[in-house]
């Protein structure tokens, strides 16, 4: 096992499926895009593709068929191989010169294995004029190069970019791979991992995240108590709520957490019980889709979305959260 | 070879270009009649071949071929150089890298030397409009009087782009998107060539997918073929897209029909454990419901392209929904395909379009639908009897868990408050929603009951409307009540759900809370009464303390 030096990835059968096929045909493309929602292991698979690329045996017959024993597998895995090159966004954008850089090194050959791999991730981030830098070199690098582009927003991307791509969508994992994957690497009981996959919708990362970190959990549950206590606060209270809310650094994660816990009080109103991701609150969750009325919650729903829109955009922090804690829910 | 299959088909002759019969055409004539232009801009959306045009183009001048139109014969020196892409005089341009006025004048000092083996230099500019304004401006004299050896290429998706000096210089040729079968045709041959067995079914959902683009056509036959199954069929292609089957889809509207919202639930989710593409799915969904809403609309089933073996189910399901709710659910559909694009919310926002859609549905009194349906349209609903039947089932419970429990107090007169409350409601609504507060005028107040606010309306067209923005009339009654309230539409001759209800004043209807014993209900409170009293102070009083002082009351 220690030697054992292969980057594993978790779900997207079809497309390591798809990906090692293509290796052993020696069909692979020279350009990829990988498409899909974040934490869901897009860029861990563009680093197993790369190891597989470079690999000097290229013999198995599970995962991407890298062999995790050779000396580029096991470079690749402590991400220190020199022919592969990981671009990511300097700040809050992917600059023109780090895309001059790939289309510069692109034309070079590979300093010891077949493939040059450039991962560049976040693409969304590439402006305009960086997106069309890549164009040409994108559509014919050299025969040697192989680039793998990431983004988990390919509507913000040029048509131009992705039509030149082979572009694999890929996908939330199905719950039960989220599971076995918890069960696999942190040894969690069923139940523990089967409510974390669910509270992770799917994004295997996030459920790791919420799993290493106990903390996140058990915060988690007290945000959950806080935001039932909301709903007899007054007004006055709720904005001296929002007020010390607005201070927490992953605001759009609350926001997500509440978004999920009101569905799943819509849910159970519509008769969905089976379908909640918060099972272990089934009572409460029952409790509040006896008390308030659906259209009640389908607005507050909206004005979670809408919030969550609006912080995106930079706005004042404190008045979205004012505004949408008065607009939560009332009961005494 | 590695090379994308998009690379390797790329078209080598003026025949090769698919769909761009009157670029070809144009260009071979005036190859034939010596009369080339000594700039062109190609522009059309991408992988319609502007690029490999520019190519043949740059071939056929040179081509050594004796007969005109032979050329590019692809056989000659000069055109097997361009093939193999290292012709001296076909210099090819990535303007989107090269975009500054520094690199045009590098390119404008070369120009005056002669091609070094062929009759012409060839400059093909592409993705041209990335160049700087001083860029394009540095090219304005080169471009209008070259020396006679260069010909000038531009080509980009974005001719809006460039500047019109720049334009009125060149000789423009619009690509455009290629016909689906156009794509399917083409995707046949390469695949005949490549030794892949494709069913026509296949090619035709990888033709329409790729929106007219060549490039992406071939781009996705090449991906599903990267599976190496000897057969690729409409399975594999859905399974590589993310599509769901025609059937799975026509299962799902039968259950969204069946007015279950457990059960659509539980069928999205068994969907997206297999793996869809939620996206992809919500434009299939919204397609089918655009046929059930053409065949409910329209009764010419030649309306919809589809085989006799759909159409009749199809035309089943078309029956068991009302044009409204189709209209509604596809744009609830449509809006959740926006909100998809934001990776915030997951899901969700398809689970309350679905939700929404459905509960459009349980707003209606019980026994209004079916009154409504034989009005609207008695000849294009021969089965009508499943619809309503399902329905009211899961409306009731809904209401009942969500409304308050009403107190039964007897209180004011109900047609004077019913009055007041009308009279404020349309007060209000003319800010919420100007248009339906007209149509709203020609209703009058029925009654108030159990959270519920019936209006009635004589004519079926001023329903329709109001229904559709009864989300606004309620956001109305709420505003006025200062709780949650449900309209009701009512046709002329509908009667109450309860007959003793006009007459009898409901306690429910009274804007304060059932526990304070107030003797005057009237949400519009009489200037004579004591301001303490109105429900909005005493709220205010109850939300964020503090005294109220007579003199702030004064006027």
């Amino acid at each position: 096992m220690t030697d054992d030096f292969r980057i594993r990835v978790y779900g997207h059968a079809w497309a390591q499926d798809l990906l090692r096929r293509a290796l052993q045909h020696g069909a692979t493309r020279h350009a990829y895009l990988f498409a899909g929602p974040e934490h869901i292991g897009k860029t861990t698979l563009a680093r197993a593709f790369a190891q597989a690329l470079t690999c000097e045996n290229l013999a198995g017959e599970d995962g991407l068929g890298a062999c995790g024993r050779c000396r580029s597998c096991r470079l690749a895995a402590e991400g220190m191989h020199p022919d592969h090159r990981l671009f990511a966004p300097a700040g809050n954008q992917l600059r023109i010169d780090q895309i001059r850089e790939v289309v510069r090194e692109a034309a070079l050959s590979p300093v010891e294995s077949r493939y040059k791999v450039f991962i560049i991730t976040e693409f969304e981030r590439a402006n305009v004029n960086a997106a069309n830098a890549l164009l040409k070199t994108l559509e014919e690098p050299s025969a040697t190069t192989r680039i793998i582009l990431v983004s988990h927003q390919p509507s913000g991307l040029l048509d131009t970019i992705i039509s030149r791509c082979q572009l694999l969508r890929m996908r939330p994992l199905p719950e039960s791979e989220v599971v076995r994957a918890l069960q696999e690497r942190l040894g969690l009981e069923e139940p523990d991992a089967r409510r974390l996959a669910r509270l992770s919708n799917g994004r295997i990362g996030r459920a790791f995240s919420l799993a290493e970190d106990p903390e996140s959990w058990q915060s988690y549950n007290q945000r959950i108590q806080e935001m039932q206590a909301i709903l007899a606060y007054s007004p006055a209270q709720r904005i001296a709520y929002a007020q010390a809310l607005e201070k927490h650094k992953q605001l759009e994660i609350i926001l997500q957490e509440w978004l999920l816990w009101w569905r799943d009080v819509l849910v159970i109103q519509n008769r969905g019980q089976a379908l909640i991701v918060n099972q272990d609150h089934l009572d409460a969750l029952t409790d509040l889709a006896r008390s308030i009325p659906g259209p009640q919650i389908r607005r507050f729903v909206d004005a979670i979305m809408t919030t969550a829109a609006y912080l995106r955009k930079n706005v004042n922090r404190q008045l979205a959260m004012e505004a949408l804690l008065l607009k939560a829910p009332h009961r005494e | 070879m590695t090379d994308a299959l998009y690379l390797r088909y790329r078209p080598q002759t003026f025949e090769d270009v698919v769909g761009q019969k009157h670029v070809a055409e144009t260009l071979r004539n005036a190859l034939r009649q010596d009369r080339i232009g000594h700039a062109y801009l190609f522009t059309g959306p991408r992988g319609t071949g502007k690029t490999s045009t520019a190519r043949i183009l740059a071939k056929a001048v040179n081509c050594l071929a004796e007969d005109v139109n032979d050329r590019p014969d692809n056989a000659c020196p000069i055109c097997t150089a361009i093939n193999q892409g290292r012709l001296m005089d076909l210099i090819e341009i990535d303007a989107a890298s090269n975009t500054s006025v520094d690199d045009v004048r590098s390119l404008i000092e070369k120009v005056a030397f002669a091609p070094s083996e062929a009759r012409y230099k060839v400059y093909v500019i592409d993705e041209v409009h990335m160049l700087s304004t001083s860029a394009f401006n540095a090219l304005l004299k080169t471009l209008e009087e070259p020396p006679a050896h260069v010909i000038f290429v531009l080509a980009t998706t974005e001719p809006h782009k460039i500047p019109a000096t720049i334009l009125s210089r060149c000789q423009r040729f619009d690509f455009h998107r290629i016909s689906t079968r156009q794509i399917s045709e083409h995707l046949n041959e390469i695949a005949r060539r490549e030794g892949l067995t494709v069913t026509p079914e296949a090619l035709g959902i990888i033709a329409r997918s790729a929106t007219g683009s060549m490039r992406d056509a071939i781009s996705l036959l090449d991906q599903v073929a990267a599976y190496g199954h000897t057969e690729i069929d409409e399975e594999l292609v859905r399974d590589v897209l993310g599509m769901v089957s025609g059937l799975a889809i026509s299962e799902f509207v039968d259950a969204l029909a069946g007015g279950d919202p457990a059960e659509v639930l539980t069928r999205l989710h068994e969907l997206i454990d297999k793996g869809i593409e939620l996206s992809q799915f919500v434009n299939q969904l919204i397609d089918q419901l655009r046929i059930l809403l053409l065949l409910n609309v329209g009764k010419d089933p030649n309306l919809v392209d589809l085989p006799d073996s759909l159409l009749a189910k199809a035309q089943e399901q078309a029956a068991r929904f009302t044009a409204p709710q189709l209209l509604h659910t596809i744009r609830a559909l449509t809006e959740a395909g926006q909100a998809l694009k934001t990776p915030f919310a997951g899901y969700l926002p398809v689970e309350l379009a679905l939700l929404d859609a459905l509960n459009l549905d349980g707003m209606t009194a019980p026994g209004e639908k079916p009154v409504e349906k034989q009005v609207s349209k008695p000849a294009s609903r021969p089965v009508s009897s499943p619809r309503p039947a399902p329905r009211p089932k899961k409306a009731p419970p809904k209401r009942t868990t969500g409304s308050v429990p009403p107190p039964s107090k007897p209180a004011a007169p109900i047609d004077a408050e019913l009055a007041g409350v009308w009279k404020q409601l349309l007060r209000v609504m003319r800010g919420i929603n100007a248009k339906l507060q007209a149509m709203l005028r020609s209703g009058e107040p029925a009654g108030i009951q159990g959270g519920k606010f019936y209006i009635r309306f004589k004519y079926e067209f001023h329903r329709n409307q109001v229904q559709a923005g009864i989300d606004d009339v309620n956001k109305g009654l709420s505003q006025v009540l200062g709780r949650p309230m449900e309209a009701v539409i009512l046709g002329e001759n509908d009667p109450l759900p309860t007959a003793s209800v006009a007459s009898q004043p409901d306690a429910a209807s009274a804007p304060t809370p059932a526990s304070d014993p107030d003797p005057n209900p009237d949400p519009n409170p009489d200037p004579a009464s004591p301001l303490t009293d109105h429900p909005v102070v005493r709220r205010a009083l109850d939300d964020w303390g503090g005294v109220l002082k007579p003199s702030s009351l004064v006027d």
